[in-house]
């Protein structure tokens, strides 16, 4: 294959790239100056080596093949040059050396003396079968390998090999995907027969904490580790939505469908008020970074301080520690995967009226004389669909294609990776290509080099402002297009146009454009350097740069645009982001104790730049600021944070049964002010191996039985930046000359927001089938970075101040099971289930509430739940009149409640606490079924007892408020007052509103309780048999549906409602927004050798 | 093995060099190094005229129709009876024109936030500036006076019953400190006499003008004369228009040249003050102008002339005031205006009102919806001088006010007033009133005119202020309505705070 010959091309030109950077190092004399003094007793030659290469600059390279184990030298040479020393070590071995600058290759006189093929005839035969330990199938595709020799080979369908090796030393190494490794040595035997056993109870298995890398064993902490392969059934452009119901206690939200849209992501509820909760992302070991889904290897949750303390200074909403793939097999593997599939967007059980339904309930709105001058019958001959006009199925495709391997000195993995994604919506779309290069050289036994590279580009075409909300809020009785189809032109002064906006966005979309694209390279450097046995030195280094462009042109033909012949906007952002972190790592082992840890400085700085500018007068059909006749606006800015920290580790283990890990980390911010921008965290964590005890032995059904705890502490700096300086913002002007205003009120005891966090988990493994986790915690985030309220008669809306506490304490409960496994089928099922409860302990001095949101408000008050809804509460219909009833609270003198009435007077009714938006549980079910090549895997996300304010609803369920705007259907239980007597749920409709109806209430709080289809896929690997006919090593093929089924009582588009919001529309309200999809893909993955 | 120990040894000293923490940011400066510069008073005062025309950010969104002038003309106009609202909107300007007020509406929170914004924003610079330092610098200060005046007086007419109902009423709080905080609502009477206070000491201060677009001497007085009216002090007024009439350097436009007085007021000689826009300043959508004319494609076109306001300028139809209403026309599908059996144009309709558009807020530099909105003008001092003339029943005097604005709008001969020509009307004071709103219409006037003499507001016209089927609406004076509440946001935080009736 052509390909192979490339990447062996690529290959011999990287090691060359190697060999020239080392030769930068060398200076020709080198060889005659230095001299060696060796000194030893019945050393190997490998010993020798090393030996040599500390007391020199040389590096030995070599094959271990070549290399007799189980010779040994005696050497005693004093101030001896380079090459007399060799040539006395070398004196009667077969084996000869080549001195390259500073390097010295070693190789076997054999192949330099004779000519032609070297390749000694094989003694033995091995032949034999290989099994799964529990089902007794044969495993195909099993790689073997001669120890120490380049030898290897694999089993055939049947699970069957026939292996030529050295002789009865000869050791077999056996590997396959999912399982535990397994070796055996010949010995007199011809037939070797092998069980392995499936890799899920491999407590040995290294998890990757970032700074650190623990076996399973090991962790006292709550942690979750997700392998690449129970990403991947979702599709889509990130990883936060493949996240979604796998871990309990990571609330994922995709709060929106517009292509390339990333999810919220919450682990273990919201902690902070003011101040960001998002988890931290840690990408191969270094903070922050950027990849493409299809290169993660594995992904590491740390949800407790016991995991995340490393990372104190950022980890108080978790950690997400995301590891790429890397070249691990021996043979070059090229893996290409490719989807392909459509979505259509789903609106749940939201449903707009049609033309008949709508004049049928206007009509009910206006006397005769209005009624056929407003709405004349004949717009019952219309009925036009404008959802149907905007949205339409849009198309989805991903390729990815990787090549890895691993030769003696270096690992390499490359892979390029294209995803296309249509959206629903007019015009929208996303595309990404990433690019990914990870090497890791092993320069000495001792010093390994490793550099991955990431970069990628992505482009998007967003909507237009108006297009979501008209496409909703459009009459049927209007139509966008001429009689010959084309785009009609609406303007004020357009006739026969019944909806609210006069403007037809399927007219401006046609000419406007709004999108851009971004380019992200993110470059990292590790050296690790095994100083002795026991003590290494590493250094991460990551730089990465980040630029965008953004164009939003509104083209002189359309509505927006006439005015001023057209108007381009255009944007470029530049962000540079460096962070080292370097560390020395100790590892010692003292008969059954044995203590490792590590002491490293971190250091990290942002920034970020923007410049923007807008022209007006473009020539028709032109799109850059050179042809705009007008410039309008310049803009730009640039701002900076930087932050350094020193954090220890030590980690303890007596007899692998009792663990103990202790952290500290101080971290300082540019983000705070002078006199606390220094914050410690300290954490520690403790677990107990209980199955490894003696007296455990007998319960032989138990395979694990760990206890673990841990508390800490963690901090969060997500605010923006200079928030404690008394700024004047100089982003204004007055008649053309400079101004500013003042926009904060200074804080220079601005500090770190503080997370304490405590947690008690449990891991119980029985009968080989079923695995339980069980956390139980109690975060309470301090010291909050909380916007505290300000009266708006002040001139400012509030300070942020450190203050403040929230509890967040909740049950993580996860239960894999193995249902049923017989004759080749297996049933498995995970079951993820999180309850948090979150409460205010405190607030601020004097401050026992605070009330956030603008229309649909929440109170935040001691004792309570951050999302409080807050406002009048609904009491119904008044039956005799159908006029809107909400609750009047009546106070006597002294402010003592006396009773409550229902009044129709809005202003009457007070704010109060009227439901709570988050939820009371969350979780996911995973069921995964497979018998021979077949799979059937499935996800199901659910979310129990959330509150959503559907503010949807005030457009839509508006009760004659908004007679321009289309109406939904009501939903089944509804019922709309129409004469007196009439116990409703709707209040009667009246033209232009009945007594503020549709402002904001309980009216519009509904149960956003959901359960969700994620997910389902059905695959099909192909036999290997078949498979190897083809000249490939693996085939897969996939059928993959996502948010095929969602089961709800919410009224509104759709109960996946934003958990994060901002201060204006707060978390949990249901609003327009750009809906979700339900995708079908299908989809192909190949490996081939 | 040497060279990796070496190349060890300089990464970690290179590497060791820890990142600078104490940063500063480079798209503002703190109020200390801008008191470093000596134009530092100048950026900062501009700032606070920029607060009028920014959209700024309330609970971290910039809402594109949130700036305190939009806001001040919208709350101040449509309660009145110049306007015909043509039909619904989510926009809370819609409870400005139905007087179905509520508690959280977005106009009067963010107007209310905006107002004290400013008053900080001046009260940061009176506490820092030294008066005497210069005439620059007492110019800056006598701005900042004004600023923090005409806020007070901004926000006590939308928010507290107007002065003759009650000193003892409640007004507003009043700011004169820039570290406080919550506090109590001052009385009505008590707010008056600061804005006073403020507007006298920012002219005696000013004497360094620096154009129309920033306060001065006579914008101070001007500003007074319009306090001193709703103050009932009308000798006041008559004595302190005397002297803003008396600005050489201010001067009514020509009847040719005032229609198109507007789109130049930036430049006028009867400008007092006005808050500039640049074409960087249009704000399009979320412009006043936006609401009152559709043109170009641009602007909503939604509020338009009432029919008493129209048939009220009819009455002679060479009055140049009309020329600020412009009829949109009914197009046949060639394009070509259509007409009735008469011949004559018929004016198009939304939701069957007819669309005649006012167009105060509109065309400057010919670009739809841009104007720099005007604060004072010199039209409005000679009829505040006539209303306080007629109080004081110099009829004559007031009735040659009046006149002189009637004859600049093009008016002569029997057009006039005069003591045996009162067209019917039986007081002068309803004299001067009508022309008052037939000058004044859209700036922010008629709502407080009428209130505040204790008169009742007649929006008997067609328009979406009235329910279907309902042909009358009167608003009296006592109505509890015809101020805001409270916003919200400032009742939850200020526990001192009392909600109006």
């Amino acid at each position: 294959m052509n390909l192979r010959k490339t990447l062996t091309i690529m290959k011999t030109t990287a090691f060359l790239i190697f060999l020239g950077v080392a030769q930068v190092f060398g200076a020709t004399s080198y060889s005659q100056e230095i001299k060696l003094t060796l000194n030893v007793k019945d050393a190997t030659i490998p010993q020798v080596f090393n030996e040599i290469e500390k007391q020199s600059e040389y590096i030995f390279f070599y094959n271990d093949r070549d290399i007799d184990k189980d010779a040994r030298v005696t050497l005693a040479l004093s101030e001896m040059p380079v090459r007399k020393a060799l040539d006395s070590l070398f004196s009667g071995k077969t084996l000869s050396y080549e001195i390259i600058n500073r390097q010295i290759v070693v190789t076997p006189v054999k192949a330099k003396t004779t000519s032609g093929t070297v390749a000694p005839a094989p003694k033995v035969k091995v032949t034999g079968t290989v099994k799964d330990a529990k089902t007794g199938q044969p495993i195909p595709m099993v790689s073997i390998r001669e120890k120490g020799t380049g030898n290897a080979t694999a089993t055939d369908i049947d699970g069957k090999y026939v292996f030529n090796v050295e002789g009865p030393k000869s050791i077999l190494q056996f590997t396959y995907v999912g399982y535990s490794g397994y070796q055996e040595t010949v010995g007199a035997r011809t037939v070797v027969d092998i069980y392995l056993t499936e890799k899920a109870e491999d407590l040995g298995e290294v998890v990757v904490m970032g700074y650190t890398e623990k076996t399973a064993n090991e962790i006292s902490s709550a942690v979750q580790v997700l392998k690449s392969e129970e990403l991947m059934d979702v599709t889509a452009p990130n990883i936060g939505s493949m996240l979604q119901g796998k871990v309990s206690g990571v609330e994922v939200v995709n709060s929106g469908g517009s292509p390339g849209a990333a999810p919220e992501i919450r682990i273990r509820g919201t902690g902070s008020i003011s101040a960001g909760s998002d988890p931290l992302y840690v990408v191969d070991g270094i903070i922050g970074g950027d990849f493409s889904p299809n290169d993660v290897e594995n992904i590491t949750i740390l949800k407790d301080a016991g995991a995340t303390g490393l990372y104190g200074s950022r980890a108080a909403g978790g950690v997400i520690i995301v590891t790429t793939k890397k070249g691990a097999a021996e043979k070059m593997q090229v893996n290409l995967k490719t989807s392909t599939g459509f979505k259509q967007v789903t609106n749940g059980n939201f449903e707009l009226m049609n033309s008949q339904e709508l004049y049928d309930f206007q009509r009910t709105l206006f006397t005769p004389s209005a009624l056929a001058l407003l709405r004349p019958s004949k717009l019952k001959e219309t009925d036009f669909d404008w959802l149907d006009e905007a949205f339409n199925p849009g198309m989805i495709q991903d390729y990815y294609l990787s090549v890895s391997g691993k030769t003696n000195k270096l690992s390499y993995y490359f892979s390029a990776d294209v995803y296309d994604e249509d959206g629903t919506l007019l015009d929208t779309d996303y595309k990404r290509i990433s690019i990914r290069n990870n090497m890791k050289y092993e320069i000495t036994d001792r010093v390994t080099l490793s550099t991955n590279l990431n970069i990628s580009k992505s482009d998007n075409t967003t909507y237009q402002y108006n297009s979501l909300y008209d496409a909703y809020l459009y009459l049927p009785w209007d139509v966008p297009y001429d009689a010959n189809g084309n785009p009609k032109y609406i303007d004020a002064t357009s006739s026969d146009w019944y909806s609210r906006d006069k403007r037809n966005f399927i007219h401006s979309s046609n000419y406007n454009y709004d999108g851009g694209s971004s380019l992200a390279i993110n470059g990292d450097v590790t050296l690790n350097v095994e100083i002795t046995d026991w003590l290494s030195f590493s250094s991460s280094n990551r730089l990465a740069v980040g630029s965008g462009w953004y164009t939003s042109l509104t083209d002189p033909r359309v509505k927006e645009g006439i005015a001023m012949s057209g108007s381009l906007y255009n944007s470029n952002d530049y962000s540079t982001y460096g962070i080292t972190s370097d560390m020395l790592k100790f590892k010692k082992s003292f008969g059954k104790h044995s203590l490792n840890g590590l002491v490293g400085f971190e250091t990290e700085k942002n920034d970020y730049k923007i410049f923007a500018a807008t022209g007006q007068g473009l020539p028709v059909g032109l799109t850059v600021l050179d042809a705009a006749s007008v410039p309008y606006t310049t803009d730009g800015t640039e701002t900076e944070s930087a932050f350094t920290s020193g954090f220890s580790q030590l980690n303890y283990n007596y007899m692998g049964r009792y663990f103990l890990t202790a952290s500290y980390r101080v971290d300082g911010s540019s983000k705070f002010g002078i006199n606390n921008r220094w914050g410690s965290f300290p954490s520690a964590s403790a677990s107990w191996l209980m199955t490894e005890e003696n007296f455990m032995k007998k319960y032989t059904n138990i395979d694990l039985l760990k206890v673990r705890t841990s508390y800490g502490v963690t901090g969060n700096a997500n605010i923006g930046d200079f928030q404690h300086l008394a700024k004047y913002a100089f982003n204004t002007q007055y008649a053309s000359n400079p101004a500013g205003y003042p926009q904060n009120l200074p804080n220079p005891d601005l500090g770190w927001e503080k997370a304490y966090t405590f947690n008690l988990g449990f891991d119980i493994n029985l009968y080989k089938r079923v695995g339980v986790t069980l956390d139980l915690y109690d975060i309470k985030n301090k010291d909050l970075l909380l916007n505290v309220p300000l009266s708006p008669s002040s001139g400012f809306e509030y300070q942020t101040r450190n203050s403040g506490t929230v509890q967040n304490r909740g049950v993580e409960l996860q239960l894999k099971t193995v249902n049923i496994r017989k004759g080749g089928f297996e049933w498995s099922t995970t079951v993820n289930f999180a309850l948090n409860r979150n409460k205010v302990l405190s607030l601020a001095d004097g401050i026992d509430e605070i009330i956030t949101g603008v229309e649909a408000k929440q109170i935040i008050e001691v004792g309570q739940d951050i999302y409080s809804w807050y406002m009048p509460k609904w009491l119904g219909v008044d039956p005799a009149n159908g006029d809107p009833l909400w609750e009047r609270i009546i106070y006597d003198d002294q402010g003592n409640e006396v009773s409550r009435e229902a009044t129709n007077d809005y202003n009457k009714a007070q704010f109060q606490k009227v439901g709570c938006a988050t939820p009371k549980f969350t979780g996911g079910v995973i069921s995964n079924m497979s018998y021979k090549g077949f799979s059937l895997n499935a996800t199901f996300t659910y979310v129990y007892g959330n509150e959503i304010y559907n503010r949807s609803r005030q457009f839509f369920d508006n009760d004659g408020a908004y007679i321009a705007y289309n109406a939904m259907k009501l939903q089944d239980g509804w019922t709309r007052w129409e004469k007196p007597g009439d116990i409703a749920t709707h209040p009667k409709a009246v033209a232009n509103g009945n007594k503020l109806s549709n402002n904001v209430s309980s009216r519009y709080i509904e149960d956003g309780s959901y359960i969700r289809l994620r997910n389902i896929t059905f695959s099909y690997e192909v036999p290997a048999s078949f498979a190897h006919r083809l000249r490939l090593s693996s085939i897969r093929l996939f059928v993959s549906g996502d948010n095929l089924f969602t089961w709800t009582k919410y009224s509104g588009m759709d109960p996946e409602v934003s958990i994060v919001g901002d201060s204006w529309i707060r978390p949990g309200t249901g609003d327009f927004k750009y809906p979700i999809s339900k995708q079908v893909l299908f989809g192909i993955d190949v490996t081939f050798n | 093995m040497k060279t990796i120990n070496r190349l060890l040894l300089i990464l970690m000293v290179t590497v060791l060099g820890a990142c600078e923490l104490g940063l500063t940011p480079h798209d503002g400066m703190t109020k200390e190094e801008l008191a470093k510069y000596p134009e530092g008073a100048r950026y900062a005062t501009n700032g606070n005229y920029a607060m009028m025309k920014d959209i700024l950010d309330y609970k971290g969104v910039q809402d594109g129709r949130n700036t305190y002038v939009r806001h001040f003309f919208q709350l101040a106009e449509f309660p009145g009876d110049n306007i015909c609202l043509s039909g619904s909107t989510t926009d809370h300007l819609f409870y400005a024109c139905t007087y179905q007020h509520f508690a959280t509406m977005m106009n009067t929170t963010y107007f209310w936030y905006c107002g004290y914004k400013i008053i900080n924003g001046a009260n940061q610079i009176i506490e820092s500036v030294t008066e005497g330092t210069s005439a620059d610098l007492d110019q800056l200060l006598g701005e900042n006076y004004f600023l923090r005046g005409m806020a007070h007086f901004d926000l006590v007419r939308l928010f507290a019953l107007p002065y003759v109902q009650g000193l003892e009423n409640p007004g507003i709080i009043i700011r004169t400190s820039s570290a406080a905080q919550g506090g109590a609502r001052n009385t009505v009477g008590q707010v008056y006499d600061q804005i006073v206070k403020d507007l006298l000491k920012g002219a005696e201060l000013m004497n360094a003008p620096r154009g129309k677009s920033y306060a001065s001497k006579v914008a101070a007085q001007a500003m007074l004369s319009r306090v001193y009216l709703y103050m009932g002090r009308n000798q006041g007024v008559v004595d302190i228009a005397n002297e803003v009439i008396g600005t050489s350097s201010l001067s009514l436009e020509s009847t040719a040249t005032y229609p198109d007085y507007f789109k130049n007021a930036l430049t006028s000689g009867e400008t007092i003050l006005c808050v500039e826009h640049t074409l960087q300043d249009d704000k399009v959508g979320g412009s006043i102008g936006s609401m009152y004319l559709s043109d170009k494609g641009l602007g909503w076109g939604e509020i338009y002339a009432s029919q008493p306001l129209r048939s009220l300028l009819n009455k002679y139809p060479e009055d140049a005031r009309l020329s600020f209403i412009k009829a949109e026309y009914k197009k046949n599908a060639d394009g070509s205006i259509a007409t009735d059996a008469q011949g004559k144009p018929i004016v198009a309709e939304r939701n069957g009102y007819p669309k005649y558009y006012l167009t105060k807020f509109s065309y400057q530099n010919e670009v739809v919806t841009l104007s720099s909105p005007v604060i004072l003008r010199l039209a409005e001092v000679y009829l505040n001088r006539a209303e306080a003339l007629a109080k004081l029943s110099r009829d004559g005097e007031a009735l040659a006010d009046v006149n002189t604005i009637r004859s600049r709008a093009g008016l002569s001969g029997t057009a006039l007033f005069d003591a045996g020509n009162m067209h019917g009307y039986t007081s002068v004071l309803d004299i001067v009133l009508d022309e008052r709103r037939m000058e004044l219409f859209t700036e922010g006037h008629r709502t407080f005119d009428v209130f505040r003499n204790n008169l009742t507001m007649n929006r008997s016209y067609p328009g979406v202020h009235l329910a279907d089927g309902q042909t009358t609406q009167l608003i009296e004076p006592t109505d509890p309505r015809i101020i805001y509440y409270i916003p919200t946001d400032e009742m939850l935080a200020n526990p001192d705070m009392l909600q109006n009736k």
